[in-house]
């Protein structure tokens, strides 16, 4: 039985499963020194767990809970640790309103950040994975950025990537050293794989980052790399439908989102060259 | 095991008086906020601790949670009223009078039960007549009854108060539309017009009379088997009583009561209210109840199962006892809604259901849905 209480700034959960390959997960992916004791209270208390009912002896069953409360439906026991990992991100995205939250990939240089919003299939995780393994750059969130709201500053969220299908190919590649979980088979999302990121990431998981720019990726084949520059009302629209808390917001959310298209460089690029997106970030943008 | 930080009790206390939690540590602040959320309560005292400008003192922690929990709050009650209004533009042509319950009608009243109440569906009564024109233009509009079986589909329309619920298939939001407060089947149904006689108008709805409003929530909680939100309901009928108490009310309250039949759930509630929330009830009405229906051995065994179905039911406070006082509440629910005959035919459907749950899993019966 894991009992453990994780600091994952800006949050401190409580976690519990007694799957033991979810603990494994846990400690191969979190550093050492988010591993705290109950010295400071919990934001939140959430487990995955084995399900009951006699189905266990012949398809078992995880069910993921945010303190006894069962949001989801259960899912096959492999996929318990990529459960406990979406069933944190749904608890922040729904009660952690002192932000303003965005689906995307977020990375940074230094204390310049890049958003990369898409929609699933877009790219996001594996360009946000391949960026921030690179020198200089640091990895904020691949799923959702907190925005301060009414600032451009961002409250890093630093988390396991979570990687489907393909990319974790190409992320070997890249990073023959990754450190990955075990795979979850045949999810809604495809197999998939948490990375864990590189050590500066953890080690500035305190340091808010300021956007600069903003990039709607779209991974195709046949394009090596293609940008066009958006307009503030065009940013604004596809912005706005990655905002996951916005109605939430009112009134300052709105203001949030104007305030960071006006100033941000906005951009949406087609690629099929990560490469060929990190020069251009890092020569033209930042 | 660890010692509990707050005990079941202090909770209470603390719906009765926000202001005793003000010296808590930030430990006493963890349980508290666990325990609040999980009964829908967080809001509530967000909102109360505001009102005596006492959040601001509190630890960061806490200011955190209790702000967070009053925005989502604040936010259910503006889409509350946007669904409503939506659901009033739609039926505009039929002339639909839509009275409001519970939580909606704390809402567009605005008393004190409206303070970071939390919802899930939105609760209207109509006319019996006009339920299937009502219906048929929600169903034009979006509003869909989920997919559910044959059994309970019949279930609801021939023997509840209410049709299945419809859900906005865009939005998300849930109706559940009533021409009664209680199941036809009880035989206990009141006739409607003692409780909507008098109701007054917001904004194009109406809502129930003090007494009416107070007498159908306690109705609801009380002829029910389902104790999900017991703290919930049974604190918004403290709140009722202590902010409408008056001569006048008590004896409406009273008067209504004995016309419908509902006296005993009236002795239940002002128990139970004073019996958590010390709620303010006049002597002469408690003990005018209390000689009908204060039977000193039946009170042992109400008080063995409703000091506990009432009371939180987070897993820091269950017992083995809890369990089987809420399967009495269940076979009191049930027997309290349906005649013999028919509960025991419910009684075989949903046991054959429950044992192929057990047996496969949770969600056999919950279709797959294509992402």
């Amino acid at each position: 039985m894991m009992q453990i209480r994780l600091n994952l700034p800006p949050f401190i959960f409580d976690i519990h499963s007694s799957v033991g390959f979810v603990e494994q997960n846990m400690h191969h992916m979190y550093p050492d020194e988010l591993f705290i004791n109950s010295s400071r209270p919990a934001d939140y208390f959430v487990g995955v767990e084995k399900a009951n009912g006699l189905r266990k002896f012949i398809r078992p069953q995880a069910s993921f809970s945010f303190d006894a409360i069962e949001p989801f439906k259960t899912l096959p026991l492999n996929h318990a640790y990529a459960s406990l990992e979406w069933g944190i991100n749904y608890v922040v995205a729904n009660q952690s309103l002192q932000y303003v939250i965005l689906h995307s990939g977020i990375v940074a240089k230094g204390d310049k950040a890049v958003l990369l919003p898409g929609p699933p299939g877009s790219g996001k995780s594996t360009m946000t994975a391949y960026l921030s393994g690179r020198q200089g750059w640091r990895l904020l969130s691949d799923e959702m950025a907190l925005v301060l709201p009414e600032t451009l500053k961002v409250q890093p969220f630093v988390r396991p990537i979570c990687l489907k299908n393909k990319s974790v190919d190409l992320v070997k590649r890249w990073y023959p050293d990754a450190k990955l979980s075990t795979v979850a088979r045949n999810t809604h999302k495809g197999d998939v794989v948490h990375l864990c990121p590189g050590d500066s990431s953890w080690q500035q998981r305190d340091d808010l980052a300021k956007v600069n720019a903003i990039v709607f990726l779209r991974y195709d084949q046949r394009v090596d790399l293609e940008i066009t520059e958006l307009n503030q009302n065009q940013g604004f629209m596809q912005l706005a439908q990655n905002a996951v808390n916005l109605n939430l917001h009112g009134q300052q959310g709105f203001n949030t989102l104007v305030n960071l298209i006006e100033n941000s460089a906005v951009f949406e690029v087609v690629y099929n060259d990560v490469e060929a997106v990190r020069t251009f970030l890092e020569q033209d943008v930042l | 095991m660890k010692q509990l930080l707050i005990e079941s009790k202090q909770i209470t206390a603390i719906l009765a008086d926000p202001s005793c939690c003000c010296t808590f540590n930030e430990y006493q602040w963890e349980t508290l906020i666990r325990v609040l959320r999980h009964e829908g309560l967080l809001a509530r005292i967000s909102v109360q601790l505001q009102q005596q400008g006492l959040l601001d003192a509190l630890p960061p922690y806490a200011q955190k949670h209790l702000h967070n929990a009053a925005v989502l709050a604040e936010n259910q009650h503006s889409s509350i009223v946007f669904e409503c209004q939506q659901i009033r533009k739609s039926t505009q042509q039929h002339g639909v009078r839509f009275y409001l319950l519970k939580g909606a009608a704390y809402v567009f009243c605005g008393n004190n039960t409206n303070c970071g109440r939390t919802f899930g569906d939105i609760d209207l009564l109509v006319n019996k007549s006009q339920i299937n024109v009502v219906e048929n233009t929600l169903l034009l509009h979006g509003w869909l009854a989920d997919d559910i079986d044959d059994y309970d589909n019949a279930y609801y329309r021939n023997w509840a108060h209410e049709i299945p619920p419809l859900k906005h298939t865009g939005r998300g939001s849930v109706i559940d539309l009533h021409h009664n407060l209680v199941p036809v089947v009880s035989g206990r149904a009141p006739k409607i017009e003692y409780f909507t006689d008098n109701a007054i108008e917001y904004d194009g709805f109406f809502v129930l009379a003090p007494a009416a409003m107070t007498l159908h929530s306690i109705v609801h909680l009380f002829i029910n088997e389902d104790f999900k939100h017991g703290l919930r309901d049974l604190n918004d009928i403290h709140l009722l009583f202590t902010e409408y108490a008056s001569e006048g009310f008590w004896h409406e309250l009273d008067n209504l009561a004995s016309k419908c039949g509902f006296t005993l759930e009236l002795y239940l509630a002002c128990r139970y209210s004073h019996r958590f929330f010390q709620t303010k009830i006049p002597s002469e009405f408690a003990s005018k109840l209390a000689q009908c229906h204060g039977n000193r051995l039946v009170n042992l065994l109400r008080d063995f199962i409703f000091s506990r179905v009432l009371a939180s039911k987070h897993p820091l406070y269950t017992r083995w006892s809890n369990s089987l006082a809420a399967t009495m509440a269940l076979v009191r629910g049930h027997y309290l809604k349906m005649p013999w005959p028919i509960l025991i035919r419910h009684t075989v459907h949903k046991s054959y259901r429950m044992t192929v749950r057990l047996l496969l899993g949770k969600s056999f019966f919950t279709k797959e849905q294509n992402s």
